[in-house]
């Protein structure tokens, strides 16, 4: 009987200790006057004063500590760069013979008279291909955020974008229409232009997929919601992004296959192709981003 | 020609990296966790193939992406180190996954699930890439993807302080990727090169000569900072509680246990094949490194001692052991490598298993996180309790566990040095510590509460929660097992990373 | 020493330029101009890249029939340059995503502010 009690009697002292209960004190033996005992685990309010507090004292220290870091990177990069090679010189270190095999043979290597673009998708594409995923990942990540769950938009906000984009349809701009009528077919035109001569010139499947982007946007925020969705549904812009994706991705893996293990090449006009299917994610990024941020749906 | 199993490290990147994009566009949540799963899996499997073919082989080989030898194009390089790292992040990634299924699907909206194994398809190409990468620029873009990434996962789960975690980590991290960019800016600036091995040529050349020492210097410095403000060193890891104390489970498990290491890897990778450790010795950044690991050792330690919040305590544990491993990088020699990379393993182990159970035993105790409200959870699922108690064991260091082994190779890296009483006397400190908040945290979840509270708490818990979890139970089997592996038969694994650091 | 500042004056104007993002991202308490802080320090740093890629007198390394063979400039730095830059408006993008998300929730994007509600929020 006894023993049943002094285990009970164990467990719940063991049980206080762990939650940091203080048991409560003996006055017989002590008549002293007693501190309280501090305990590592604080009680309930103890801890949240003790969390104001720290994150007071924080807001307090924070920016001094951040001023003098930044300061002090400041004054070493600002040494750094004085002791670096200087503007413009030819024989600075970078200038080596990995930039001169990349100017002398690039466009026999890959095909691509500029020589950026020969850099990027040829002789450095694998990092080409993770940044086209960083612009994939960034639609999703954005997605994941902004489209409209029953989290982020309440019933209420939907009618309201409903009702304000009503209140578009019948209050058309008249000027924005007509002289996206205007700019729009050469937008895209000079998209597609900058997309196929990657090659030759200044452009490429960045440069050319942003203008395309951003002939999708004007024409969005000119014709409304509603006649985009009929060019471009959500089904459709994630058909298109991931065909693109997905394009670049396994044409770039066979080249890396191919190429690393020796066999034939056959895959010469793949410049080209790479460039497009960039455009292609490119825009659906620039256009992604718009909508999303605009209305939460694409 | 080359033998076939020397694709298998590219094949495993881009299996992930195309999962990752056909993922997007499939609806059902289900499938799409089915998908990473196996392609988790099946890269864990063909990195075992590599592993076996290196090892045995004791070769490394370099894979050019492209048709372009160094330094021309991109490549990247494997050997029994890369291939071991790299089949453990792929194993413990499913693991994970599959351990925090339950609550994944309850905390993610169903509409964003298939966005969400997007992210950790990325993730896992991205871990892959970072270990495996032969390119200082490669490894770059390969951050920032791990990074959008990493974030996602913390948001996941979309309600408001988790926002905010992320936006601090996110911000924490754009700093890291900054400064590693600029580093690398100066050091192609005096090199030239972006590929490691002629890195490493014009670096040693570089350190003859004596020419751009204070641009050397500099880049060398801001390179350890980003990477080191990436994965939560000491004084740079304020954020870390928050986004991985409140992200759902698996992101949790991924993130503590994944994603801090793949910049570790990367950073102990470039100071192997491209600084080499005597270059850092000279330029007086091991000792940096040593002092801000000793700190953030013990500083870490202390702060999980004042949390009630389960998960946060495992979160700021992580600062702890991170601090271990840049401990074992600031030793300055090989020996203190191969402790460091064995932790990596040990804590890869540990902590998504600490996670998934903690993630476990709230869930059983109504999603309450605080340790009040967990005592006697462990009945409610012993297998929980009982891989809690395994991970904590060998967090503290007892001997059998994974965490005893690399302790004991610490402390014998730690012999050599100028600084052996130092070392030793905070790695004692340090496991005296982690025993004062572990100890507690595992009675307090064996413990019986009075009846009354239990009542309280069991009042919360959905009754579905208390069903039998199959595939965390098994997950958590499994990580327990690996602990013991690590434990008991640590001797091959280390001859392993002896020879991968070798061989690197 | 002013010679010196002159003959590297891009590097620099990168570098104070890289401090004055840098600080912004550190010190500022509203969460939209960390954001731009940390554009300008991104966008140092491509000066930085571009201005190493640069040789007196170089034209831009488009290599084609033009009957002379000219000095073009480095291609390398350009290259890295676009990269980095589609990488920095991938996440300027998802950072003012979740700013926009941030300010819905809690009316404020202030971080001390958001932190002190996020605590008393938080289990």
């Amino acid at each position: 009987m006894s023993k049943d009690r002094e285990r009970a009697r164990f467990t719940r002292r063991l049980t206080a200790w762990v939650d940091g209960e203080r048991e409560p004190k003996d006055q017989t033996l002590f008549v002293m006057e007693q501190h309280p005992p501090r305990h590592v685990r604080q009680s309930e309010e103890e801890f949240q004063r003790r969390e104001e507090d720290r994150l007071r004292k924080f807001f307090n220290w924070y920016p001094i500590a951040a001023a003098v870091i930044c300061a002090v990177l400041v004054a070493i990069l600002l040494t750094t760069v004085m002791s670096m090679p200087g503007f413009g010189e030819e024989d600075n270190p970078i200038n080596n013979e990995v930039s001169d095999r990349y100017l002398e043979y690039g466009a026999e290597d890959t095909g691509s008279e500029n020589v950026v673009t020969a850099m990027i998708i040829g002789y450095r594409g694998f990092d080409t291909l993770g940044e086209s995923c960083v612009l994939f990942l960034a639609v999703a990540a954005v997605m994941i955020l902004l489209l409209r769950d029953r989290k982020n938009t309440s019933e209420l906000e939907v009618r309201q974008i409903e009702r304000d984009e009503a209140e578009a349809m019948s209050h058309e701009d008249l000027i924005l229409k007509q002289v996206a009528w205007v700019l729009i077919p050469f937008i895209f035109l000079f998209a597609i232009y900058v997309l196929l001569n990657g090659e030759t010139s200044p452009g490429g499947g960045f440069s050319g997929g942003t203008i395309l982007g951003a002939g999708l946007i004007l024409f969005s925020a000119a014709f409304g919601f509603r006649r985009m969705q009929v060019l471009m549904n959500r089904r459709r812009y994630s058909a298109v992004r991931t065909f693109g994706l997905l394009l670049y991705g396994v044409l770039y893996g066979l080249y890396i296959f191919i190429g690393a293990n020796g066999l034939p090449n056959y895959l010469t006009g793949m410049i080209l192709l790479i460039d497009l299917a960039v455009g292609l994610v490119v825009a659906c990024t620039m256009y992604g981003f718009y909508a999303l941020f605009s209305r939460g749906e694409i | 020609m080359r033998s076939f199993v020397e694709n298998f490290p590219f094949f495993s990147i881009f299996l992930a990296l195309l999962a990752g994009i056909v993922t997007a566009t499939i609806r059902s949540g289900r499938v799409t966790y089915w998908i990473t799963v196996c392609v988790c899996a099946a890269a864990a499997v063909l990195n075992a193939a590599v592993l076996e073919y290196t090892y045995l082989g004791d070769l490394n080989f370099t894979y050019t992406m492209g048709r372009f030898l160094a330094p021309y194009g991109n490549a990247i390089k494997c050997g029994p180190f890369q291939a071991l790292l790299a089949t453990v992040f792929s194993a413990v990634m499913a693991t994970s996954l599959a351990g925090g299924r339950r609550d994944l699907f309850q905390d993610v909206l169903p509409e964003k699930q298939r966005l969400y194994f997007v992210m950790v398809d990325m993730l896992e190409a991205s871990l892959l890439a970072l270990t495996y990468t032969n390119d200082a620029f490669t490894g770059y873009v390969f951050i920032e993807i791990s990074t959008i990434a990493a974030c996602a996962l913390v948001m996941a789960k979309d309600n408001g302080p988790n926002l905010i975690a992320t936006i601090r980590y996110l911000f924490m991290s754009l700093v890291g990727s900054g400064l590693f960019l600029i580093g690398l800016t100066v050091l192609n600036s005096i090199t030239g090169y972006l590929l490691m091995p002629s890195l490493a040529e014009a670096v040693a050349e570089l350190r003859i000569t004596g020419d751009y020492r204070i641009p050397l210097t500099v880049s060398v410095g801001l390179i350890v900072a980003g990477l080191g403000v990436k994965s939560a060193m000491f004084p740079f890891h304020l954020w870390l509680p928050d986004a991985h104390g409140g992200a759902t489970t698996a992101s949790s498990a991924i993130l503590s246990g994944l994603v801090l290491k793949g910049y570790i890897v990367l950073l102990m990778v470039l100071i192997l094949r491209v600084f080499s450790v005597e270059l850092l010795a000279e330029l007086g950044v091991t000792n940096v490194i040593l002092a801000f690991g000793l700190l953030g050792m013990i500083l870490g330690s202390i702060a999980a001692m004042r949390e009630n919040h389960i998960k946060r305590m495992l979160a700021y544990s992580s600062v702890a052991q991170v601090g271990y491993i840049f401990m074992g990088v600031g030793l300055g020699s090989a020996e203190g490598l191969i402790a460091s990379s064995f932790h990596i393993l040990v804590h890869a182990c540990c902590k998504p298993l600490l996670f998934l159970c903690a993630g476990r035993l709230s869930a059983v105790s109504g999603h309450h996180k605080s340790l009040r409200n967990l005592r006697g959870s462990a009945y409610r699922d012993v297998g929980a309790g009982l891989g809690f108690t395994v991970g904590a064991m060998s967090m503290i260091g007892i001997p059998l566990f994974g965490g005893f082994v690399s302790k004991l190779y610490f402390a014998n890296a730690a012999v050599p040095t100028g600084m052996t009483a130092m070392i030793l006397l905070t790695i004692a400190l340090s496991t005296v510590l982690n025993a004062l908040y572990y100890v507690p945290a595992l009675l307090a979840i064996w413990v019986k509460p009075p009846a009354e509270d239990e009542a309280a708490v069991l009042a919360d818990v959905h009754p579905e929660e208390l069903a039998f979890d199959r595939s965390f139970t098994a997950a958590a089997a499994v990580l327990t097992l690996g602990i013991f592996v690590l434990g008991i038969f640590y001797h091959p694994i280390t001859d392993v990373i002896e020879a991968g650091v070798r061989l690197i | 020493m002013l010679s010196d500042i002159l003959q590297n004056r891009y590097a620099v104007t990168a570098v104070i330029l890289f401090g004055v993002g840098f600080t912004n991202l550190m010190l500022q308490q509203n969460l939209l101009r960390k954001v731009i802080g940390f554009n300008i320090m991104d966008s140092a740093i491509f000066l930085l890249l571009a201005s190493l890629g640069y040789i007196d007198g170089g034209v831009a390394p488009i290599v084609g029939d033009r009957g002379f063979d000219p000095l073009y400039i480095n291609p390398i730095p350009s290259g890295l340059v676009l990269t980095g830059i589609v990488v920095s408006v991938s996440i300027t993008a998802f950072s003012l995503a979740l700013i926009q998300r941030i300010y819905r929730r809690y009316g404020t994007i202030e971080m001390r502010e958001l932190l002190e509600r996020a605590k008393k929020e938080d289990d």
